[in-house]
Order: structure tokens, then sequence, then C-alpha cells
């Protein structure tokens, strides 16, 4: 590089090794992003002068990984251009159309591109380390069966087609095999959108696969082709939009998967036909979301805990749609899954008996509704791990003044529309509770929620009443026995000002003395009928404000939180106001106090008061 | 505690924690063990090595980068970020870019060497070969030959 005589610039003397550190990172992400980026960027800075050019060309590592936009020139001479300058190192591919031109327009000279393009790349195939195409789908297939060979070295694979998401997927074999003999040494984790790929000799190799088949219809031929040709996969999510599987009676062959641990289906809607063509026991993960349920699925279900003893999480939630009735199939033994940590499962009639019968006796986390009372209680009677439960709309639940099921370890309980449940459940470690009751066809739960605090006496920190019928009565008698509450939210009950006034902090004669719930540092207040802005106030002043004179500790911490209420009438806007001034007991705080924000409805409207660092 | 002596004799006494970002010192006291004696950097002029200090001290609590670190970073991993110190830090004119760039190359301090390259990647971003001679006073030096493959080139990557 010459220089002009008179400059002493250091740049000057920058040794090319310092050059080649630079253009790495001036190729970096932000050009990838940009299809043939880092192409253009690197030709453009070989044309600043010779000793940058020579740094460049020299440098292959510079040129590993080829951009390739098929709506850009020439396509094929970049290609050619960046394999002559990157000598033999490992490649990464990827083969992109930016403008997405729809696949009619495609040209007779755009398959001569796509052919020349395969004919570029064919030669370099067992340096691939990571190949890409998202194109369309004719673009891709033309290409692929063009360009066969040994990718050996290939760890990620992706064919990314483009779609409009009406067209069913395609079947695209993708002839990439391995040398005869070779024995796999890489792991592949191979993915697809819009299309079913058929592997080569190299899906043996794969061992993590992850399919997005859009919305259109499943062929099952299909399906079992691409499984049949990853024999060795571990992990498997196929996702569809709400799609059908085609079933076909004459394709009845079991695919056997055994080293498969993790499999998740989603958005089939007869997610059974997928199941009922798999053959995993080892499976340990099993996932299934957005579909119908229905007797075969029941069946299926049935089947899968059966073999795969080793299960150790289950999550089954079907699509949020009118559920289709279905028959329970008959009962074919009981399944006991011995590992089984966690159980998620919005349950329908068709697998009512399955859970029946199902033994989990090492069960940890349960998360199950829309079931009926009987297909619970196997699950938990003898479940002594069970350390969190949520409970939805568990029907029919005998009245009972015997508890049932004594839960020796669980810390954690969730019941949504089933409150006579409580009648059954005995919880002395429980720490965080949650009763939700807004359709609540078992009539009061003062009673049932009494004994139940009585009966376990936990010492919970958490504390969430969401739609109950109780009252200040049983509220404040709840938290009488419940000192170690930290957060405490109540929604929508029929509560009033006594609890802000129970809850305040003693005043100054009394301050040696605790206030009920002494830990309380977060409250939410929503929508509660007889709770008014004054009593907030009364509240959290009292818990936040300056200490009363001689007192040198206060004896509870601050309360931070939110309270909404509604607005009946104008005189409450005074307190609105007042209620805002809060901030200035909180001295040390920098960040919003107090912050009002309200949505007037006419004259009624909502308040809502964010009280402290929320 | 160390002592650093510059090209332009002047002396710098640092703590040891601080001189050892420096694989190039850390070894020399490795080599040495305990000593008085003073170590002479003669690539390095005071003002710069100021600057390389000021760096070292801010990041002398951090974990040196191991060689694993170092092996594992390939192109595909890079990126030009650059954390919020060292932004302003390495705000600087060009002549103290490069200075500190040759400096962090001769003393071996390899975070300070990426700061300063990702620093000169982001100064070319985006820039025309002539913008980016402008910018460093780079003379176009192309033999006639390589300036008709240059034009060859041309055609196909400026016309996109």
């Amino acid at each position: 590089m010459d220089v002009d005589s008179n400059d002493l610039s250091p740049i000057h003397h920058v040794p090319p090794e310092i050059f080649r550190e630079v253009f790495k990172f001036s190729i970096a992400l932000d050009f990838r992003e940009i299809p043939g980026g880092a192409t253009l960027h690197l030709i453009r800075l070989s044309h600043v002068c010779r000793l940058w050019r020579q740094v460049i060309l020299n440098c292959s590592a510079l040129w590993s990984d080829i951009c390739l936009d098929l709506s850009s020139k020439e396509p094929e001479k970049q290609a050619a251009h960046w394999l002559e300058y990157g000598g033999s190192v490992p490649l990464s591919i990827r083969i992109e159309n930016s403008f997405q031109f729809d696949e009619e327009d495609m040209q007779v000279d755009e398959e001569g591109l796509l052919l020349r393009l395969a004919d570029i790349l064919r030669g370099t195939m067992d340096r691939w380390t990571s190949f890409s195409i998202s194109v369309w789908p004719e673009q891709a297939k033309l290409f692929l069966e063009n360009c066969k060979g040994f990718t050996s070295n290939l760890v990620e694979l992706s064919t990314d087609l483009i779609n409009d998401d009406s067209d069913e997927p395609l079947p695209l074999p993708i002839p990439f095999n391995l040398p005869p003999g070779f024995t796999p040494t890489h792991p592949i984790s191979a993915s697809s959108r819009y299309c079913i790929p058929i592997y080569g000799s190299l899906g043996a190799s794969i061992t993590d696969l992850d399919v997005y088949t859009g919305p259109g219809d499943v062929d099952i031929e299909d399906y079992v082709r691409m499984l049949a040709a990853c024999p060795n996969i571990t992990k498997c999510n196929i996702e569809g939009a709400y799609s059908h599987v085609i079933s076909n009676p004459a394709i009845s062959r079991q695919i056997s998967l055994p080293h498969l641990t993790d499999l998740r289906f989603s958005g089939f809607r007869n997610v059974d036909q997928l199941i009922n063509h798999l053959r995993s026991r080892a499976l340990v993960s099993l996932r299934i979301f957005e579909f119908e349920w229905s007797t075969a699925l029941g069946v299926a279900l049935g089947t899968i805990f059966r073999i795969c003893s080793q299960l150790v999480v289950v999550e089954i939630v079907a699509a949020d749609e009118d559920h289709v009735e279905a028959l329970s199939p008959p009962p074919e033994g009981s399944p006991v899954l011995p590992s089984l940590s966690r159980l998620q499962i919005d349950a329908h009639n068709s697998i009512y008996s399955l859970l029946r019968l199902l033994s989990t006796p090492h069960i940890c986390t349960l998360d199950i509704g829309d079931v009926p009372f009987d297909s619970v209680r196997g699950l938990i009677s003898f479940s002594t791990q069970l350390s969190s439960a949520t409970f939805r709309k568990v029907r029919a639940a005998p009245q009972s003044t015997t508890p049932l099921f004594n839960l020796p370890a669980l810390s954690w309980l969730t019941i949504v529309d089933s409150p006579r449940l409580l009648d059954h459940i005995t919880a002395p470690q429980l720490q965080h509770f949650t009763l939700n009751s807004s359709n609540n066809p078992d009539g009061s739960t003062s009673t049932s929620l009494r004994d139940f605090m009585a009966r376990s006496n936990p010492a919970l920190r958490t504390l969430k009443f969401i739609y109950l019928d109780i009252g200040d009565d049983d509220l404040l008698w709840c938290l009488g026995r419940l000192p170690q509450v930290e957060i405490l939210e109540v929604e929508k009950c029929p509560v009033s000002d006594a609890v802000f006034r129970a809850l305040c902090a003693p005043s100054s004669v009394e301050i040696s003395d605790s206030p009920l719930l002494p830990r309380l540092h977060h409250v939410r207040f929503y929508l509660n009928h007889d709770m008014t802005p004054s009593g907030a106030i009364e509240f959290f002043a009292s818990r936040n404000g300056p200490l009363p004179p001689h007192s040198t500790k206060r004896t509870s911490v601050n309360v931070r939180g939110s309270v909404d209420f509604v607005i009946k009438h104008e005189a409450f806007w005074r307190d609105v106001n007042t209620l805002e001034s809060l901030g200035a007991y909180f001295p040390s705080q920098t960040s919003i106090i107090a912050q009002r924000r309200e949505k007037t409805l006419g004259k009624r409207g909502l308040a809502e008061f964010l009280v402290g660092d929320t | 505690m160390v002592n650093l002596v510059t090209s332009d004799n002047e002396s710098f006494t640092v703590e040891k924690a601080v001189a050892s970002r420096s694989v190039l010192i850390k070894n020399m006291l490795e080599d040495v063990g305990e000593s008085d004696q003073p170590i002479p950097l003669p690539n390095v002029t005071a003002s710069v090595l100021k600057k390389v200090l000021e760096y070292c001290d801010h990041h002398k609590n951090e974990p040196m980068p191991t060689s694993e670190d170092l092996a594992a970073e390939d192109t595909r991993k890079r990126t030009t970020d650059i954390g919020e110190w060292d932004q302003k830090f390495i705000q600087v004119d060009q002549e103290m870019l490069f200075e500190i760039i040759l400096a962090a190359n001769y003393l071996d301090i390899k975070p300070l060497l990426d700061v300063g390259c990702k620093t000169v990647a982001n100064m070319i971003k985006g820039k025309t070969p002539e913008e980016i001679r402008k910018l460093f006073n780079i003379v176009n030096d192309f033999t006639p030959e390589e300036e008709a493959q240059i034009k060859k080139e041309n055609e196909w990557a400026e016309d996109r």
C-alpha cells in the first residue's frame, strides 16, 4: 500500500493479520441478515487497495459462508467467486429468494440458473456444514433433484419453503446421503417449513427434527416416509395449523424410533393418526397441543401410557373449540408411569376411564381440567411427592366430611371452579394458594374454605381469592390464621373497607404490636364491591407513612400493589386525588410512587392505582 | 505493583492485576518472578500506554478469555457490538485508534484488540471503496490488471 509521503497515520503500520480480524468482524451478523450482503461488502473492501485485496482474497475463512439470493444478479457467479476464494474451508450454504417472486413467474432461464447453481455447488457437498434453502417449492425441488451427493459433514439442514398458506405440504426428497459404510459422527439438526422432507441416507444422522407443515392436509404416507428415514431422532416436533391428517388404510406401518425421547405434536385435528404410526418406547416427554379429542386419541394415549414407562412429562391441551363428543374406549389394564413428574391435561370423556386407571406415584406437578372427580382421585391418591397442583373444573366431587387426600408435599395449589374439592384435601405444607370460583355450581365456599384452613393449618405466603362468595368475616378469619402471608390478592369478592382497616398498621399507642399480616408487601385488590378509595388511603398510609412519634422501628414492611375500584359517584374522585398523593410516603423512592390510571366510562368507571414500584 | 517503561522513557507503576490483562506482560512476570526490575515496552508510547492501562484497569476484575473461548470464536459468532463503556473509551481520533490497536496486538490484549477492530469494522460499514480510501487516506495502488479484474467484479457485484 502506497502512502502519501507526509502521511504517518498508524493505519499504514497495521499488519495484515489485524486487517483480517477487522474484515471478519466486518462481515459479522449485520451483513448476514442481508442476502448476499457479506459478499458485496467483501468485494467492496477488496477494491480499496492492493493490501486489503490480498488480505481478503487470501483469507479463506472469510469465504466460508455462502449466501445466494436467487433474485440477485447472477448468483451462480457469486457462488463460483465464493468457492474460488474459499479454498477448501468448511462451507455454510444459504440459498434464498428475497423478492419471493411467485413460482409461476419462474422463467426458463431461472430454471437454468437453478441447474447451474446445483452444478457449481454439487462438487462441494462434502464440505457443507450447514445448508439452508428458502425458496418456492418448485424451485427447491428442481435444485435438490440436481444436487445429489454425500454430505458427511453436515450438522444443520433447513428447508424453509415459501408458501402462501394454502397448499398442501410438498413431499420434498432431499437427496443428501452418507457415503456407504460411513459411520455418522455428527448429529444433525434438521428443520423444514411448508414441506415434508424425505431425507436420503443422511437421515440416519438426524437427531433433532422440527417440521411445520402449514395449514394444508398431511398425507400419512408422506409422514411415515419422513420418519422412516430418520431412525435415530431423539427430539421431534411436528406442527400443523389445525390441519387434518389424511389417513390411508393401506399404510399400516409403524415406525420404530427407539431413541426418541422428546415428542411434540401441535395443530393436527386428528393427531391420533400421527401417534398411531409411531413406536417409541423411550419417550420421556410427550406434548400434544391444538387437536380435537376423539375416541381414537383416547386409545392412542392409552397405548403410549402403557408402553412408555419412562415418561417424565406429559402435556396434553386440546384446541379451544367445542369439544366433540366421543366414546370412552374400554379400559385395557392399568398403566403405571413411575417416572412421570409433570402431567398437564385438559381432559375429555374419551380418556376419563384411562385417567381413572392411571397410576403416577411420583408425580410432582399436576395441572388437570375438565374432569370428573373420580378421574382425579387415582392421580393424587398416592402422590406423596405432589408439590404443585392445579385443578380446573373438577366436577361431581361428593360431599364429604372426611378428606380423602393428604398431600404432605403440596406447596402450590390452584383450584378453579371446583371449591368442593377443598373438602377432600389436606395440605399442611401449602405456601401458595389460589382459589377461583367464578362459576360455583356447588354453592357456598365459606364452610369448605374454613374447614380446609383449619385442617391444613398452612403457613401460606401467597393467598389469592378470585370471584369467591366470601365476605369480610371469612376473609379476616383466614388472614388471622396466616401471619406469614406476603402477597395477598382479592378480586371481585363481596368484601369491604373492614379488610383495609384490619390490615392497617397499629397506631402510635400500640406500635410494638405487629399488624395483621406483618410480612405483607404486595397487594392487589381488584373491583371488590364494597372497598373504597378512602379505605385504601387509610391502609396504605398506615403501612407506608411516617413512623408514629416516639417509635424507632416499624413492625411491618412497606406494602405496594394496586387497587381498582368501580367509580360509583363523583365524590370518589376527591379520594382518588388523595390516594395519588400517597407517593409522599415513600421518601426514598425515586420511581413513580402513586400512579393513577382511570378509564372513565360515562359517569361510572374504573380507577386503578399502582402504589409503589409494582 | 509492576513498573512499565514506555518507548519515550516514561514510567508507569500499576497493580499487577491491571498489567496482567496483557498476556505479554503476564508471561514476562511469570517468567521473571517477583522482581523490582522495570519492564520495557519499546513499541508503546506513554500517551498510548496511559490509554491502554485505563482499559485494563476498568476490566481488571473480568475473567481472562480462555483458549477455549478463542478457539470457539469463529466468524459466525462474531458481532460488531461493543459495550457501552468500551464505546466511550474508544471514542478517540483515528491516529490514537490505530495506535491502541497496534499496542493491544503487541501487548496481546485480545479483548481490547477486538474493541479496536470492531470500531474500524463499524467505520467502514456501508462505505464505498472510494469513501474508505478518503476516510483513512489510502492511495488506490492497483495495477492495470487488477483494475480490469475489479471492473469485471463490479459488473455483477455493484449492480444489485
